[in-house]
């Protein structure tokens, strides 16, 4: 069956079933407003007497499974009163429920505590994905978070073997990766392949594509925090076809604990592949809804390359974390102290030899102030970092991974202070205008770097707003060398003097009928200093470059077919000495679809549809024989084949195109609900590029029966890897 | 509520959905390199050698042959001339020589190339100044003199029936050699390197030294010692 007819036979089923729907359990959506119909995140829905629970998105919304029958909604949100509704749910039957929260003042042990009623301005930039949506998306076995971020507009990952993000056209190392505040260093499984984190341990995700606010910074590109669970769960166990995980929570009085823990049975699988990876993530949070709470978390991750008895390499890599956080609240204020230590290390014995090691230390304290129409924040951070690199090999790749100026040995160690500061007021000027500016501060190896920054929105009309934003971003800390990536070569290394950006984003949001979401920006970066580095280092390239871009993003995430399209257009241009050349991660267009629909009772069918240009490329334009001295007999040797390399990034890869889908049923039983899923990465089996393998077939090519031309020196990428699953709830 | 509103968006993007498809389901092709003919101009100017020899090729496409002469040259270098030298052999295929060059350590050397097809070539360089190896500073730090104009060194312990066992490039004059080296008799042979030669090979430059062609101009001092490395290293 050609490629065409199976994606007719696919559109159609897919079109068929979401519009076809026959016995299913009711799909209840709603949205939860204030009293002045602002959209408020946060809130926890639960239906009484059952586990289900969710907790609306950034705009509010909110999305639960509902059987036929009576079901109490039970709505809260701390400084908002509480809200019970009643709802009647028939058979095959879609609803629709919009609540309004009255704010309310909180008597926590005779103290009046008061709710921020200064609610940040929802903006063009700031998205969040929820633990369910995240699970829609279909991946690699397991829910990936960054697969669900990917999906955003202007985030693209253009490589399939790393998970690594490209947000507004910057670099991987661009990206800030908190887990809960706390900065991940390299947050991946399986060399980039899969998210280190453990779906089950996360409820959200936010991320800052741009326009970040002075509270977070030290990178100039965008912010992803992730939440861990903070309320309730079934205990639930995931059986997939790469690991096991499960999550256990408990809650009593004000306190609450979580733990989860993951382990592939790759090893057990494939025992080829020599390699698995553990994972496990911790909290245990004191009096949460009191004013004096505690919270302590923990995270580690393990990847192993398990050894061959004949073999000398041992290789394991992997992060620990662990955090402590004090939080204070008071009528007016809100006070946190965050202790965190975290470590990222990859130790390879044998040949190449590798031992690096980033130890980050830190101490840091943030505090709100809020009124009616206002919120006055501000906070200080002391970080201690230490850097920890070793590499030696004669018969190694480092050259490759690094740069071609890489010794054989390599021992880099540093410490550094990382101080940041800042301060910011939001205000709203009546119901339509919300203004929001502020400063950041950093001190870095004995320089000081000020970013100020300031957004603002206009409701121009109950359907349509408008935002500008600005902003100066500084970054101290990046990779070794330009478009390095993957999960061991990507060494961040100190910079002897902070790269920064400058950008703004221009755009307008409307709210369409039936709870539809267009959202339209465009934006402009110009970086600089990228990246420049201490003494001592094998690369020591310094660039700037230009980066435009627009991005559409259409959205329905309630009702009988949910979806989201994200368009974004990206254009770079990298200066490099007389050099001019795009980004090596420029997609001029990226298109993501995911769209899901519940076809029958408790199925559900989710399916992502991602379209990029191809990525540049440093062609290879021909090549000679290199001739080197040889021995006092043999005065001239005659060496390997010499590439030569034409412009920098001038030529591209193919246009990628993947289509993934997943299948999931959910079944309730009297004393546990279970889900089996089903999924298929890149279903029609596209041939992707990864890249070229160009010493060996560049440019060799062989026809193939249908006449098409083929290139055998084309590296493909992800073929179609389906996998299955069950998660059970108990 | 309006059906046909409602109906729109699942519609819009169902034929984005097919429109992209359709659209990424094209055939992408294959990247085709443009035709790259350029000159390669390869001179290492060795002052153990009597004969000093310059290879003269040209790029070519990936499938082909790696090495293709250019014969047609005029080849000159501090007012030397060069000679052709017809081969076939493989192992020696055309070049360029010459024995009434004399490469002094610590010298400039100039070459001019004039081809009727690719033009002018020009490339210079220093070849490093003379210097000396040192007795071993115990047994595990191999230490030589400074060589002037040398930017690195390329160090060889040899067994003594010539098989490499250690080779390293440093830019210090001493090295300190790793544990797995055990005792016994060794050559010890110190390269120093011009910096034009240290980018050609080491920072893989396509082009260092020479100007209009790509290649190298490039010179090597090597020498030689016999050393000891005593019974208390540990095998």
């Amino acid at each position: 069956m050609s490629t065409y007819r199976k994606l007719s036979c696919l559109l159609l089923c897919f079109t068929l079933s979401a519009f076809g729907q026959a016995h299913k359990p009711a799909t209840l959506s709603g949205i939860v407003t204030t009293a002045n119909s602002e959209a408020l995140s946060e809130v926890e829905v639960s239906v009484q007497k059952t586990f289900l629970r969710t907790t609306t998105d950034a705009q509010g919304r909110y999305q639960l499974q509902l059987r036929e029958g009576k079901h109490v909604l039970h709505f809260r949100r701390v400084g908002y009163r509480a809200r019970y509704d009643t709802l009647f749910v028939g058979v095959n039957q879609s609803l629709t429920h919009e609540v309004k929260l009255q704010e309310e003042l909180i008597q926590f042990q005779g103290v009046t505590v008061e709710a921020s009623p200064y609610e940040r301005a929802p903006t063009l930039t700031n998205y969040v994905v929820g633990q369910a949506r995240a699970k829609n998306v279909p991946s690699l076995g397991e829910p990936d978070i960054f697969k669900a971020l990917n999906l955003l507009p202007g985030v693209i990952q253009n490589n399939d073997l790393t998970g690594n993000l490209h947000v507004r056209g910057g670099g991987a190392d661009q990206n800030l990766i908190l887990l809960e505040g706390v900065e991940i260093y390299n947050p991946y499984h399986l060399l980039g392949l899969l998210g280190t984190f453990n779906m089950q341990a996360i409820s959200s995700a936010e991320i800052f594509i741009g326009d970040l606010p002075a509270q977070h910074g030290d990178r100039i590109s965008s912010m992803i925090n992730l939440e861990t669970l903070s309320a309730p769960r079934r205990p639930t166990v995931n059986i997939g076809l790469l690991s096991t995980s499960g999550v256990y929570t408990k809650a009593w009085r004000s306190h609450f604990a979580f733990l989860t823990a993951r382990r592939t049975y790759l090893d057990l699988l494939i025992p080829q592949l020599k390699y698995n990876f553990t994972d496990a993530n911790f909290k245990l949070a004191l009096g949460r809804d009191k004013r004096l709470s505690f919270e302590t978390l923990g995270f580690y991750n393990l990847d192993h390359l398990v050894p061959d008895s004949e073999e000398e390499l041992v290789a394991e890599w992997g992060n620990l974390m662990g955090a402590s956080r004090l939080v204070w609240r008071t009528a007016k204020h809100m006070t946190a102290l965050l202790a965190s230590y975290t470590r990222n290390f990859a130790d390879f014995q044998g040949d190449p030899l590798i031992d690096n090691r980033i130890d980050d230390a830190m101490l840091k304290s943030e505090s709100l102030l809020f009124w009616k129409n206002h919120q006055l924040g501000f906070g200080l951070s002391m970080k201690a970092l230490r850097f920890d690199y070793e590499w030696r090999g004669e018969y190694n790749d480092l050259k490759e991974i690094f740069h071609e100026g890489t010794p054989e040995a390599f021992t880099f160690t540093r410490s550094h202070r990382l101080l940041t500061g800042y301060a910011s007021d939001g205000v709203s000027l009546g119901q339509s205008v919300k203004l929001e500016g502020g400063v950041r501060y950093l001190r870095w190896q004995e320089k000081d770097y000020w970013s100020p920054r300031f957004s603002g929105r206009v409701q121009l009309t109950p359907r349509l707003a408008a935002q500008i934003s600005v902003g100066r971003y500084h970054q101290a800390l990046a990779y070794g060398r330009e478009g390095i990536e993957g999960s061991i070569g990507s060494l961040l290394f100190p910079t002897s003097t902070a790269l920064y950006a400058d950008a703004a984003t221009f755009g307008v949001k409307f709210s369409l009928p039936n709870d539809v979401r267009l959202e339209i920006a465009g934006y402009g970066k110009l970086v600089r200093k990228l990246p420049g580095f201490a003494e001592n280092l094998p690369a020591l390239e310094l660039s700037s470059g230009k980066i435009l871009g627009a991005e559409i993003f259409l959205a329905k995430p309630g009702g009988a077919l949910t979806y989201q399209v994200a368009y974004s257009f990206l254009h770079t241009r990298a200066s490099y000495g007389a050099e001019r050349y795009p980004f090596d991660w420029e997609a001029p267009h990226a298109l993501n679809v995911l769209m899901g629909s519940e076809i029958a009772k408790g199925w559900f069918v989710n399916g992502v549809l991602s379209f990029h240009s191809g990525t540049p490329l440093t062609p290879v334009v021909g090549k000679f024989l290199r001739i080197l001295p040889g021995s006092d007999e043999q005065p001239y040797q005659f060496s390997e084949e010499f590439y030569v390399e034409g412009d920098r990034n001038s030529a591209r890869l193919p246009n990628y195109f993947r289509f993934d889908l997943s299948l999931r049923k959910k079944i309730f039983k009297r004393t546990f609900n279970y889900t089996i899923y089903l999924q298929a990465l890149n279903l029609l089996n596209t041939k992707n590029t990864l890249r070229y393998d160009w010493q060996d077939y560049y440019n060799t090519y062989t026809i193939t029966p249908e006449g098409k031309r083929e290139a055998r020196g084309s590296v493909r990428a992800l073929p179609i890897i389906p996998s299955l699953g069950a998660e059970f709830e108990f | 509520m309006n059906p046909t509103s409602a109906a729109m968006p699942p519609r819009l993007v169902l034929g984005a959905f097919l429109m992209l498809t359709t659209l990424a389901c094209s055939d992408a092709g294959l990247i085709d390199s443009p035709a790259l003919d350029r000159l390669v101009v390869q001179c290492i100017l060795l002052p153990s050698q009597a004969r000093q020899k310059i290879w003269v090729s040209r790029t070519v496409p990936n499938q082909d042959n790696a090495f293709v002469a250019v014969n047609e040259a005029e080849v000159t270098v501090n007012e030397t001339v060069f000679a052709l030298q017809d081969s076939v052999d493989w192992r020696d295929p055309y070049n360029f020589y010459s024995e009434h060059l004399a490469v002094i350590p610590g010298s400039r050397y100039t070459l001019r190339l004039h081809s009727p097809k690719y033009g002018e070539v020009f490339g210079e360089v220093f070849v490093p100044g003379e210097f000396e190896i040192l007795a071993p500073a115990g047994d595990a730090r191999l230490q030589w003199t400074q060589s002037r104009h040398a930017y690195a060194y390329a160090v060889n312990l040899l067994k003594t029936d010539f098989t490499v066992q250690f080779f390293a490039t440093v830019r210090d004059t001493f090295y300190v050699l790793p544990p797995g080296v055990t005792a016994g008799a060794y050559f010890f042979e110190v390269s120093a390197l011009d910096q034009n030669y240290h980018s050609f090979t080491t920072l893989s430059k396509p082009a260092a030294g020479i100007s209009g062609a790509y290649g190298l101009m490039g010179a090597v001092l090597r020498k030689k010692q016999g050393v000891l490395l005593g019974a208390d290293r540990q095998p």
